[in-house]
C-alpha cells in the first residue's frame, strides 16, 4: 500500500528517537537509510504519475467523477504523506546532528569522527556536509563577545568550583586554553570544574 | 601563643576595596552612570526599564527574570540587547580581575622568603583564597544563566525558522526582526536555515515533483511552520507596580475586592477575568501575552 | 635532604607556598597502589590540599618503572612532587634521571632555589643515603632513625665526599673548581646493570671506581691514609645498605603527627591513620604493637564522651576488645576462628587433630556448633556479652591466650560496626580482587595465531594496570557513604581467606615446603586458584600464612621461606621472600629484635651474578619476577650464596 514504506521509515526514525532517550551516552545515528528513502522517492514519483493520469483522464459524470475525485485527492495526501515522513525522518536526523555538534565542538571534525562515538559511515554525504557548516557556525557563533559564556559549556547548574575528577584513557599531554593536563590513565585530579569542562564531556575526565 | 590579626584585617580590607573597585556585581553605590538611552523615559525602549540608576544588581535581577520568562515562554522575546552588552563586559571585567588577583598570588608566593621555619602557614594567605572562591563561584552562576538564556533561545530559533521568516514578511513594522533577535542571532538564523535547507533540499525536496518542492508550504493538510503553541498553558505572576505606574497606569483597575489588578480577556470562555497585583495565575499564553509584552506579569 | 622530627611540618608549608597556584596544577602525588598504609595517608593528604584549594593529580604507580615514565613525562609546571610508600631506599635524583642544573632557579649567596622538589614520605628501610644526606631536591620525611642510628654513617658519608673532593682537588689542580661535581665523589655504591632486551636496569647503588693516577710521588703515603680511611668509611656504608629490609613505621602516623602539629587532627583523619597503622599489622606486628598505645591516646583524646546517645548519624571511634580472629563480626564465630592466621598455626587446623580440637574447645566454651557456625549478627546474645569472658577463661589451655586484645570499632549510626582489623581486610581484598573475582579459566584467551606470542610476553603491564585500578576502588571505599563497596571487600576477604587457606592447607599436606637449610621453598605450579597469586598482595597473605604456622610448627628453626608462584600468562614466576616469625607471644617480648628481610639485597645481587632474566620492579624489594626458566638456577644460586 502507499505510504508503508515511509511509515517504516517513520519506525524506524521513532525508534532510534527512543533509543537514544534512554541511553545516557551520546546519542548514535543509525546507518541512512539509503535504500528504503530511494524507494520512497520513487514511490511518489509513481504516484505524481499516478495524479497526472487521473487529471488527464478525469471523468465528469457523476459517480465516476466522484470515485477519481477521490482517487485523485488520494494519491495526492499518499504524496503528501511521503513527503511528511521523509522530512520527518532527515529532521530527527538532523536533530540529532545539532546535539552531537553541539556537544562535540572543539573536536577537529575533518580529522574524522575517530575521538567520539558517531560512525561517520552512518551519514549520508550531505548529512557529512551539514554537520561540517554547523559546527563551523557553531564555532563562529562563540567566538567574539560570547567568548567568555562558552555557549556549548555545561547546561546543568554549576556546583562546586574545584571538584575531583578521574582520568579515563591515557591521552599524554593536552594543552587546554586554562593550562596543561597530563592525562593518565587511573590517576585523579581536583582541579577547577571549569577548567576541565570540556575534557568531562569528552569523555576523558569523569566527575566523582 | 599571640595571635596578631591585625594583618589579617588588613589583608581582607585590601581585599574588599580590590573587589569594590572593579566588580560590579556587588551592590555599587549606584553611581555608575552609563549614556544609556534606556534612561530616557521618553522612549519605549524594549527593556522598559524604570528611568533612573542601572545598577549591577537590577541588571542582574532583570537577567533573571528574562531568562525565566524565556524559558517558560513558548514564543521567543524581544532580545534585551542593551543589557546583555552590558552583562557580558561586566563579566569580561570580572574575569580579568579574578586573574589580576589569582596573579597576585603567584607573585605573592614566589617572593615569600621562608622567614620561619616552624610556623604555621600565614594565615592570611589562605583565607585569602575565600574571596576569590566565592568570586568565582558567581562568575560561574553568571556564565551558566547567560549561557542557559542564549541557548533556549537558539533552540527557539531553530524550532521556528520558519515562523520566524514569514514574521519577517508579515510584521516588518510592528517588530522587525533585529529587535526580536540579536545580531548574531539573527545571523544565526540565516545560516542555520541556508545548510538545512541546502540538506533537506538535496536528500528529499529536490526529487519530489514541483508542487511539493517547498519548505514552507501551507497549502496542504497541515501547514509545514510551526508556530508556537498559543494555548500553551503558563504559570505567571503579577508584578507590583512602581509607583510611576499606580498613577498612571491605564489598564490597571480596582476589583472586586478593592485590590488592583489587570483585566484579561478570555475568548473561548468570553469571559474577562481580573488578575490581581501579588496573585498568581495560571492562564493560556496567549491571553496574557500582551500583559507579559509591557512587563506587567512575569512567568514562573 | 631530610626533615627531623621537629620539622615535620615543614613539607606541607613548603608546598602550600610553592604549588597553590590558583590557576594551574603544580603538585603531582605518586603513590604505591599496593599498600594500604600508602593509600590512607594519600587520603588524609588530599583531603588536606583540598581544604587549602591547592589543586592536585594523584597517580597510583605500581613498580619503579611506572614511576619513571609518568615522572619522565610531568610538565614543566609542576612543582612539588611527592611519593608516598616508595622511593625511599633508591637514589631517586639519579634514577630519575634529574639533572639539578635545569632545575635551578637562581642561586646567590650559596643558596640555591629549585624549580621542583621532590617530597619522599616512606616508611622502607634502609634510607638511600643520598635521599638524605647528599640531595638538594630530595626531601625525606624521617621519623627519628636518621637522628638516632644513623650517626656513624652520616659521618662516614659526609668524609667520604670530602676525601673525594680532595683527592680531585690535588690530581686535577688545574681544573675549574666548579667542576667537581659533589654528585659524582659521593656515589658510592654498587653498580650492577643486567640487559633484559636492553630495558630493564638494576635500580640500586653505584660504585665509582676512581682511579686516580697521581703521578706525584710523595702523595704516596697520604694516598694509603687516604685508602684506609676511603675503606674505613666504605665498610659502613656498606654494612648499612646490606642490614636487610624492613618497614619501621606507619605513613599515616607520620602524616598524622604532621596534621597535629598543623592543628588539623580530626575524627576522620584519625580513622584514617588508624586503618593505615592496622594494616602494618599481619607483616610488621611489632611495629603495630609500638604504635598501638598512641593511636589508643589520640582516639580516646578526640572521642566525644560516651554518654551521646547514638543517632543514624553518628560515626564514633572507640576502643574495644579486639580479636586475632578474622572478620569476627561478619562471619560466624567457627568461621573466624577457622580461617584466623593466628588460630591456624596455633592449633594446627590444617590437619584433622587440628580440627578436632577447635570443636574440643567450642564444646569447652560451652558455645554449640550450631551457635558457633551462625552469622555474628544474630548469634546469641549472651554469648556475645560474655565472649571475652568465656575466651579469658578458656584460652590459656590452648596457647590462644592472645587472641584477646584492645582495637578501634568505628560505628556508623545504626548500620552496625566494623573494626579497625576488618576494614584493612576489606580494602586489602579490594585491592587484590577489584570489582569481582574473576575465575581466570573462563577468561576468554585470544586464539589468533599471534596469541603465542601475546600471551607469554614479559614485557605484558595488562595485570598491574588492574591493580592502579583497584587502587580506586579502595579509594572508593574510604568513603563513610560507600558502604556497599565495604561489604564487596569483606566478601572478597573471605573468598580470599578460603583460598590461601586451601592452598596453604594443600601445601602443607603435600609437603611442598621443602627445608633447604638457609630457607624453606615452596613453588605452586597448578592448582585451582593459581591465577590468583598474580598479585603480590595475595602471594604475601598466602606467605604470611605459611610463615605463621611454620612459627608455630616443631622444627622452628627460624628460617626465611621463598614462596614462588608460577603465572602461565607471562611465563614468569613470582617471587616472595619472607623472612622468619617469632611465634606470637614471644615476639612481644622487647628484648626480640624483629628479624630483617635480606632478600632484597640477595635477589639483586644473585640475579646479576647470574645474569637471569629478572624483573625488580616492585616497590617491596623483596618481590621480584623471573623467567620460568631461569627459577632453579637462580634457587640454587641462592643456596649456595650464603647471604641469608
Amino acid at each position: 500500500m502507499y505510504g508503508d514504506l515511509a511509515n517504516k521509515l517513520v519506525l524506524e526514525a521513532k525508534r532510534t528517537k527512543q533509543l537514544n532517550s534512554r541511553s545516557i551516552q551520546q546519542s548514535k545515528l543509525p546507518l541512512y537509510h539509503e535504500e528504503l528513502v530511494q524507494n520512497i522517492l520513487k514511490e511518489v514519483g509513481q504516484l505524481k504519475k499516478n495524479s497526472e493520469y487521473l487529471k488527464q483522464h478525469q471523468i465528469l459524470d457523476d459517480v465516476g467523477g466522484k470515485v477519481s475525485k477521490c482517487q485523485y485527492f488520494v494519491t495526492l495526501l499518499c504524496m503528501e504523506r511521503n513527503k511528511r515522513c521523509l522530512l520527518a525522518y532527515q529532521k530527527l536526523r538532523t536533530d540529532t546532528l545539532d546535539k552531537f555538534a553541539w556537544d562535540n565542538n572543539g573536536i577537529d571534525l575533518l580529522n574524522g569522527f575517530d575521538d567520539v562515538d558517531q560512525n561517520a559511515s552512518d551519514l549520508s554525504r550531505h548529512e557529512l556536509e551539514y554537520v561540517k557548516e554547523y559546527s563551523d557556525l557553531i564555532t563562529d557563533l562563540k567566538s567574539g563577545e560570547l567568548a567568555n559564556v562558552d555557549l556549548s559549556g555545561s547546561l546543568k547548574p554549576p556546583s562546586d568550583v574545584f571538584i575531583d575528577v578521574r582520568v579515563l584513557k591515557d591521552a599524554g599531554e593536552i594543552q587546554t586554553e586554562y593550562g596543561v593536563f597530563n592525562l593518565i590513565k587511573d590517576s585523579q585530579f581536583f582541579v577547577r570544574q571549569s577548567d576541565v569542562e570540556r575534557l568531562i564531556q569528552q569523555g576523558y575526565l569523569q566527575k566523582i | 601563643m599571640d595571635i596578631n590579626i591585625d594583618d589579617i584585617l588588613a589583608e581582607l580590607d585590601r581585599d574588599t576595596t580590590v573587589v569594590d573597585q572593579s566588580d560590579p556585581l556587588l551592590p555599587s553605590d549606584g553611581n555608575t552612570t552609563m549614556i544609556d538611552s534606556s534612561l530616557d523615559p521618553s522612549r519605549m525602549d524594549v527593556e522598559k526599564e524604570s528611568p533612573g540608576v542601572v545598577t549591577a544588581e537590577a541588571d542582574y535581577r532583570r537577567l533573571i527574570t528574562l531568562w525565566r520568562n524565556e524559558r517558560c515562554s513558548p514564543e521567543l522575546l524581544p532580545y534585551p540587547s542593551s543589557l546583555m552588552s552590558r552583562m557580558l563586559r561586566r563579566l569580561q571585567a570580572q574575569m580579568d580581575n579574578i586573574e589580576s588577583i589569582a596573579m597576585g598570588f603567584f607573585e605573592d608566593s614566589d617572593n615569600h622568603e621562608s622567614v620561619d621555619e616552624y610556623a604555621a602557614p600565614h594565615p592570611a594567605s589562605t583565607n585569602n583564597k575565600l574571596p576569590l572562591l566565592c568570586m568565582e563561584a558567581d562568575l560561574e552562576r553568571l556564565r551558566f544563566v547567560i549561557r542557559s538564556y542564549l541557548r533556549c533561545r537558539l533552540s527557539k530559533v531553530d524550532e521556528y525558522a520558519l515562523y520566524l521568516k514569514q514574521l519577517e514578511q508579515t510584521e516588518k513594522e510592528i517588530m522587525p526582526l533585529n529587535e526580536l533577535l540579536s545580531a548574531q542571532e539573527l545571523e544565526y538564523h540565516e545560516r542555520h536555515f541556508t545548510i538545512l535547507l541546502k540538506l533537506l533540499n538535496n536528500s528529499v525536496l529536490k526529487h519530489m515533483p514541483s508542487e511539493l518542492q517547498a519548505i514552507n508550504d501551507t497549502e496542504g493538510s497541515v501547514s509545514m511552520i510551526d508556530e508556537p503553541d498559543w494555548n500553551k498553558f503558563v504559570f505567571v505572576y503579577v508584578k507590583t507596580p512602581s509607583a510611576n505606574q499606580l498613577q498612571y497606569e491605564p489598564a490597571l483597575s480596582t476589583g472586586e475586592y478593592g485590590k488592583s489588578c489587570y483585566t484579561v480577556n478570555i475568548e473561548e470562555l468570553e469571559e474577562d477575568v481580573e488578575l490581581a497585583v501579588g496573585g498568581i495565575y495560571v492562564m493560556r499564553y496567549l491571553v496574557i501575552r500582551e500583559l507579559l509584552r509591557e512587563d506587567k506579569i512575569e512567568l514562573i | 635532604m631530610y626533615y627531623e622530627i621537629e620539622q615535620v611540618a615543614e613539607p606541607y608549608n613548603e608546598i602550600l607556598r610553592n604549588s597553590s597556584s590558583p590557576s594551574s596544577c603544580q603538585l603531582v602525588i605518586f603513590v604505591s597502589c599496593l599498600n594500604i598504609d600508602a593509600l590512607c595517608s594519600t587520603k588524609i593528604l588530599a583531603d588536606l590540599f583540598k581544604s587549602q584549594l591547592v589543586q592536585s593529580q594523584i597517580v597510583p604507580v605500581f613498580g619503579y618503572s611506572d614511576l619513571k615514565q609518568h615522572y619522565a613525562r610531568l610538565d614543566d609546571d609542576i612543582r612539588s612532587v611527592v611519593l608516598i610508600g616508595c622511593g625511599g631506599s633508591i637514589n631517586m635524583e639519579e634514577f630519575l634521571e634529574i639533572n639539578t642544573d635545569d632545575l635551578l632557579v637562581d642561586s646567590k649567596e650559596d643558596v640555591r632555589r629549585y624549580k621542583r622538589h621532590i617530597y619522599i614520605f616512606d616508611a622502607h628501610r634502609p634510607w638511600n643515603l643520598n635521599n638524605i644526606f647528599g640531595s638538594d631536591i630530595v626531601h625525606c620525611l624521617d621519623d627519628g632513625t636518621i637522628e638516632e642510628s644513623l650517626e656513624e654513617e652520616r659521618k662516614a658519608y659526609y668524609r667520604l665526599a670530602e676525601l673525594d673532593l680532595e683527592e680531585n682537588e690535588t690530581h686535577e689542580s688545574e681544573d675549574n673548581a666548579t667542576d667537581v661535581d659533589e654528585e659524582d665523589g659521593v656515589s658510592n655504591d654498587y653498580d650492577t646493570e643486567e640487559d633484559e632486551d636492553g630495558d630493564e636496569e638494576d635500580f640500586s647503588r653505584k660504585r665509582s671506581t676512581d682511579s686516580s693516577e697521581n703521578p706525584n710521588a710523595s702523595n704516596k703515603k697520604n694516598r694509603k691514609q687516604r685508602k684506609t680511611l676511603l675503606d674505613e668509611y666504605e665498610t659502613v656504608i656498606e654494612e648499612y645498605y646490606s642490614q636487610g629490609t624492613c618497614v619501621v613505621n606507619s605513613v599515616s602516623l607520620q602524616i598524622y603527627s604532621l596534621l597535629s602539629k598543623i592543628g588539623e587532627c580530626n575524627l576522620h583523619y584519625l580513622w584514617l591513620t588508624v586503618l593505615g597503622a592496622t594494616s602494618l599489622d599481619t607483616a610488621y606486628p611489632h611495629v603495630y604493637n609500638r604504635l598501638y598505645p598512641l593511636l589508643q591516646d589520640e582516639v580516646r583524646r578526640l572521642s566525644p564522651s560516651s554518654n551521646t546517645v547514638k543517632t543514624p548519624d553518628t560515626l564514633s571511634l572507640e576502643v574495644q576488645p579486639d580479636y586475632y580472629l578474622f572478620l569476627l563480626r561478619h562471619s560466624s564465630l567457627y568461621d573466624s576462628f577457622y580461617y584466623s592466621n593466628y588460630v591456624n598455626a596455633k592449633l594446627s587446623l590444617w590437619n584433622e587433630n587440628g580440627k578436632k580440637r577447635l570443636h574440643k574447645m567450642f564444646a569447652r566454651m560451652g558455645i554449640s556448633l550450631n551457635i558457633a557456625q551462625e552469622t555474628w549478627l544474630y548469634m546469641d546474645h549472651s554469648i556475645k556479652k560474655e565472649l571475652r569472658i568465656i575466651f579469658d577463661r578458656n584460652l590459656d589451655r590452648y596457647g590462644l591466650q592472645d587472641i584477646i586484645r584492645d582495637g578501634f570499632v568505628r560505628s556508623m549510626g545504626y548500620r552496625g560496626a566494623v573494626s579497625a582489623t576488618e576494614f584493612v581486610e576489606a580494602l586489602l581484598a579490594l585491592l587484590e580482587v577489584g570489582k569481582t573475582i574473576v575465575k581466570y579459566d573462563e577468561r576468554i584467551e585470544p586464539t589468533d595465531k599471534n596469541s603465542e606470542m601475546i600471551n607469554k610476553n614479559f614485557f605484558d603491564r595488562e595485570e598491574q594496570k588492574k591493580w592502579v585500578a583497584n587502587f580506586w576502588l579502595s579509594w572508593d571505599a574510604l568513603d563513610d557513604d560507600k558502604i556497599e563497596l565495604l561489604n564487596r571487600g569483606i566478601q572478597h576477604a573471605k573468598t580470599l581467606q578460603k583460598i590461601i587457606f586451601n592452598t596453604g592447607v594443600a601445601a602443607l599436606e603435600k609437603k611442598m615446603i621443602k627445608n633447604l637449610r638457609i630457607y624453606r621453598l615452596c613453588v605452586l605450579q597448578d592448582g585451582p586458584d593459581l591465577n590468583s597469586y598474580r598479585n603480590p598482595l595475595t602471594l604475601l597473605r598466602l606467605g604470611n600464612w605459611l610463615v605463621e604456622c611454620c612459627a608455630e610448627s616443631e622444627d622452628n628453626a627460624l628460617l626465611p621461606m621463598v614462596l614462588a608462584s608460577l603465572n602461565e600468562a607471562t611465563d614468569t614466576y613470582l617471587v616472595a621472600g619472607l623472612p622468619p616469625r617469632y611465634p606470637r607471644g614471644l615476639d612481644m617480648l622487647e628484648s626480640q629484635k624483629h628479624i630483617l628481610n635480606n632478600f632484597s639485597m640477595a635477589f639483586q645481587q644473585i640475579s646479576s651474578e647470574t645474569g637471569a632474566r629478572v624483573r625488580i620492579d616492585n616497590f617491596e624489594s623483596s618481590i621480584i619476577e623471573i623467567r620460568k626458566d631461569d627459577l632453579s638456577p637462580f634457587l640454587e644460586k641462592l643456596t649456595l650464596s650464603g647471604l641469608l
